[in-house]
């Protein structure tokens, strides 16, 4: 297993994460459609393109990647272009008669849709928008099927609106999201729907429409992962770079990382394997702690003063962000906060934000966590943490 | 063989041919090798990784760049499928992402008869620039299908990508991002002499998108390497010469200009045409060579950032905000405004310390070298001389030598103090500089004359590596086991820097009869205040230095290094190298002093931190230390 911090992971470098792919099954299995939830970098992308390569028998995962759709003529476009280059149509169209017509009649279909020529101010007309629109539930329906689940996962969602306000307003977008949850209505069972996205939708869509045009999505967020799974990735990938560590050195790396996203366990695999190529030795447990420096200065203010100016877009007014990073500073401090005192901090009365609004989000955007065990909110991640106490609160 | 071409010219890798460049391609053997490992186990049946060389101007990216694509053309495994794209190192002519489709379909037009005509393709297609967006979505599939069809990938090679980006949109870096991560047909492998903020932006969609690999200067082995290829087609013998016998001016001029390659080749030419030159006289030249380049850079930039440039450089140490307010009069917030802008352009990289107040201090030490001896006032560009001269004497061995064959005559004469020849000789076979036969010679001639003094001296001198090794040989001959030879291995030491080292040891010998630490330390202080004053101080003062440090009188150093006789004689800057290994020792008061060091005496101050831990190694320890009741008596 190659290490790829900057790639989405594909077959034999994609290393498994069965807790959430099982839950995607499941909510699929129960009809539902599904916002996947997680910041950037925590492997959404890889999740979605292992389930395309390897899926279930008589499930089908076609993949739409939306970040530069600025137009709903150009939404339908992509995904039913994605449809055509998927499998489904090429394995129905050796199977059953009826199979081969539909594959035959939906090729045919996708085949007269040409790319929209939209840009520099022009706007097609509400006719040719409708066609585009049509046809695309036209095909919704030609896709039903009683053997095969077909599942549309829409990478980038939430961006995809956002340029659609931006570009068309918010009315647009609105008719566009209320067009989607009729499409989720409507479309035949075997079609599901994964949206998905590193910027959260219901944060994207309160700016636009009422959170009842979401509210059928089924939540499902991709969680961290175990240190077994970390510690077994870190050394698959170590095998690969023929890498030799002592046996303790991998689990010290992982309780120090803490947050155990795929990409900062990459980017710690990253220092190692740079160390055992310049001196080429045995990477011991001592070596975390130089791995770790490493990481905070090489990649150090810009890397992660994102985090901090973050914060300035997300929460607008002064008061709640500078109530937001007195939260902060207390978790880097102490190593963590109860709740009883981020609500003190958090005050209704201090702050012109909602409590559990500005949680969420900190939660969503990967900067704390709610460990059930002490019933204390933590920072994610130990470098955060780390970069934290360094350059803010100093 | 004639010569017609500049050294300059015969190093500037986009005047080579293929051939050439390999053959010429002797430094960064270790980072292409890493970089390759990347394209040649890549199937490309996935999107890869993208890969992005950092380093400054000169340090070598485009040669890497082209050392790459020309061994993926001759690569049997890849150049059946894998095409590489080079682009130019400026590419005025890429305004869109379209453009970007556009030329590659040029270039490979170039590599593969398969693709003549593409371009016209594509321009069929265009048909006015209100319909770009749509435009570029069909240059681009037009080009996939192509290779497609042609079962072919191309690896686009592209220098200067910051400015590539600075040219996309918001929504063509989108769309550049979907195709870096669902298009297997192509990879980029870029090069860039600043971090692009783009790709540590998390807003930004090619956040991350990169795997970076940054370039640092030569170290003093492979700039040698270099300068032996180079002397290969431009005055062999002229060179061959240079390196065996001006080491310590090649090594003293890499350590100012930091490694970097474009440099050390400039200065390759100036050796070589000069070889009785000094290296004073290098480093003028090498100011003039770089001259209209520095000049341009620095008159490009907006006046306020010019007046902060000014006062960082002058400061030379990294500084603080306050210390550049009064400098430039200018408002705090106008001085911050400006100074996140020329990090972000890495003209200056930020150093965090334990308090609020960061330090500035400028990247590309060679420049600011440059600023000081251009701009500078006499007082500025003394400082780097002083530099200069200090490097020189640090490094050069013959120096050592000569003091060798100087020992060695008074041992023979019989002229000399026991513990003085002892310690002395102690002291000089730890030094890097010398070579085996001579600490043979003079630990033998050291022994000789203890012996003849009957001194209890003699038994305790080390032994010499060359006798270290001679007694080796006989248990490898006589069979000993391995570990019995390792541990006799493991004797040889590990040589080390310096004449300050045995000034000071001498020093040492010297007033080591002397009753107590006090008296012993006044001595050291007065000399410090005396040869100060006078004429050919340089290794009394510098021994003098270091034993202070060594017996951790710190806070006397400090004391008289910010007293107003050392401000008067600048002896901060004349001394600097003392100045930052006295704040590395002494890092529980001078911590954010230590941070101010520029990178250029890094490792000069690491070598001298070594010999002062040789001299605190040495039995210095019998000084008694004066106590409270000592003083009361």
């Amino acid at each position: 297993m190659k290490n790829i911090p900057t790639q989405v992971a594909r077959n034999g470098d994609f290393y498994p994460r069965p807790k959430i792919i099982n839950k995607i099954y499941r909510r699929i299995n129960s009809n539902s459609h599904i916002f996947l939830a997680a910041p950037r970098k925590v492997g959404k992308t890889s999740i979605m393109r292992h389930l395309e390569d390897y899926p279930k028998e008589k499930y089908c995962f076609v993949y739409v990647m939306l970040e530069d759709v600025y137009d709903i003529e150009v939404f339908y476009y992509e995904v039913m272009d994605a449809l055509m280059k998927s499998k489904l149509l090429s394995s129905w169209s050796k199977g059953s008669k009826t199979l081969q017509d539909k594959s035959k009649s939906i090729f045919n279909r996708i085949k007269q849709i040409n790319i929209p020529v939209i840009g520099g101010g022009i706007e097609l007309n509400q006719s040719d928008r409708q066609s585009y629109q049509k046809k695309f539930d036209e095909l919704l329906d030609d896709l039903a099927d009683d053997k095969t689940k077909i599942i549309l996962m829409l990478d980038e969602f939430p961006q995809a609106l956002e340029n659609i306000k931006a570009k068309h307003g918010t009315e647009t977008a609105k008719q566009f999201l209320q067009t989607c949850r009729k499409q989720r209505q409507t479309c035949p069972e075997n079609v599901r729907f994964i949206y998905t996205g590193s910027i959260g939708l219901p944060y994207v869509v309160s700016g636009i429409a009422s959170s009842n045009v979401i509210n059928d999505l089924n939540t499902a967020e991709v969680p961290p992962m175990s240190p077994e799974s970390a510690i077994d990735m870190a050394t698959q990938i170590l095998t690969h770079h023929k890498v030799m560590h002592d046996a303790d050195m991998l689990p010290y790396l992982m309780e120090r990382l803490q947050w155990l996203i795929p990409f900062h366990i990459q980017l710690a695999l990253q220092e190692v394997i740079d160390i055992h190529e310049d001196e080429r030795r045995n990477i011991i447990k001592n070596d975390v702690d130089e791995v770790l420096r490493r990481l905070l200065n090489y990649r150090n203010d810009r890397y992660f003063s994102q985090y901090k100016e973050r914060l300035e877009t997300a929460f607008s007014s002064a008061t709640t962000f500078n109530g937001v990073i007195e939260l902060l500073n207390d978790i880097a401090k102490n190593g963590f906060i109860t709740k009883e005192r981020s609500k003190e901090i958090l005050n209704n009365e201090r702050i012109e934000d909602d409590y559990d609004r500005v949680i969420e989000s900190l939660q969503f955007d990967g900067y704390i966590y709610f460990n059930d065990e002490k019933s204390t909110y933590q920072f994610t991640s130990q470098l955060l943490k780390m970069w934290w106490e360094k350059f803010v609160l100093n | 063989m004639t010569i017609t071409r500049t050294v300059d010219s015969i190093y500037n890798p986009n005047q080579l041919t293929r051939d050439e460049l390999i053959d010429r391609f002797v430094v960064r053997g270790k980072k292409f090798e890493q970089l390759y490992r990347h394209i040649h186990e890549a199937k490309m049946e996935v999107p890869e990784e993208y890969l992005l060389i950092i380093g400054q101007r000169g340090m070598g990216k485009t040669t890497l760049l082209l050392r790459l694509a020309y061994e993926v053309e001759r690569d049997p495994k890849l150049n059946n499928w894998l095409i590489p794209i080079v682009f130019k190192e400026e590419q005025y002519g890429i305004r869109k992402l379209f453009n970007l489709w556009e030329e590659t379909a040029h270039l490979l037009a170039d590599k593969d008869a398969h693709f003549e005509g593409l371009f016209d393709e594509m321009d069929a297609l265009y048909t006015n620039q209100h319909e770009e967006e749509h435009y570029e979505k069909q240059v681009f599939n037009l080009l996939i299908e192509k290779l497609q069809t042609h079962q072919k990938k191309i690896i686009l090679f592209i220098d200067n990508l910051q400015d590539l980006l600075k040219k996309l949109s918001k929504q063509e870096g989108q769309r550049l991002r979907k195709i870096l991560i669902t298009c297997p047909e192509l990879r980029i492998i870029a090069a860039s002499p600043v971090s692009i903020d783009a790709l540590q932006d998390y807003k930004h969609p090619l956040f991350e998108h990169f795997k970076t690999f940054h370039l640092k200067g030569l170290g003093e082995e492979e700039t040698v390497t270099l300068i032996r290829k180079l002397g290969e087609s431009y005055k062999p013998d002229e060179v061959d010469d240079l390196i065996k016998n001006q080491r310590a001016r090649i090594e003293t001029i890499r350590r100012i200009t930091g490694g970097v390659i474009r440099t050390n080749v400039l200065l390759f030419e100036i050796f070589v045409d000069d070889r009785k030159g000094d290296v004073f006289r290098d480093l003028e030249r090498l100011l003039d060579r770089v001259t209209p380049l520095y000049k341009d850079r620095t008159d490009d930039l907006p006046k306020n950032q010019q007046v902060i440039i000014d006062a960082i450089a002058l400061a030379w140490d990294a500084t603080t905000t306050k210390e550049i307010k009064q400098r430039t009069r200018l408002e705090s917030k106008v001085i911050s405004a400006q100074l996140a802008q020329l990090a972000k352009n890495d003209w200056i990289e930020i150093i965090p310390t334990n308090t609020k107040n960061h330090l500035y201090r400028l990247k590309e030490r060679f420049y600011n070298i440059w600023y000081l001896m251009r701009n500078g006032r006499k007082r500025d560009a003394q400082r780097v001389l002083w530099l200069v001269q200090f490097l020189e004497d640090w490094l050069d061995e013959n120096g050592t030598k000569a003091r060798i064959e100087k020992m060695i005559k008074c041992f023979q004469l019989g002229e000399y103090d026991e513990k003085g020849a002892f310690y002395m000789t102690e002291a000089l076979i730890r030094t890097s500089h010398i070579y085996p036969e001579d600490e043979d010679e003079l630990l033998k001639a050291a022994k000789s004359f203890l012996q003849k003094k009957k001194s209890a001296l003699a038994k305790q001198l080390s032994k010499s590596d060359v006798e270290i090794l001679r007694e080796t040989f006989q248990k490898i001959i006589k069979g000993s086991n391995e570990e019995e030879i390792q541990s006799q291995f493991s004797k040889i030491r590990k040589f080390n820097d310096f004449s300050a080292i045995i000034v000071g040891a001498g020093i040492i010998t010297d007033v080591l009869d002397k009753e107590t630490r006090e008296d012993y330390i006044n001595i050291l202080k007065n000399r410090l205040l005396r040869v100060e004053r006078t004429v050919n101080n340089k290794y009394e003062m510098h021994g003098t230095l270091v034993t202070l440090i060594a017996i951790e009188e710190y806070d006397f150093l400090y004391d008289f290094f910010n007293s107003d006789f050392a401000n008067e004689h600048n002896l901060k800057g004349k001394y600097a190298v003392y100045w930052y290994a006295l704040a590395h020792c002494f890092r529980s008061v001078m911590q954010n002093e230590y941070l101010k060091m520029g990178l250029e005496l890094e490792k000069t101050v690491k070598e001298l931190i070594e010999s002062i831990n040789i001299i605190k190694g040495l039995p210095i320890k019998k000084i008694p230390h004066q106590t409270v009741e000592d003083s009361d008596k």
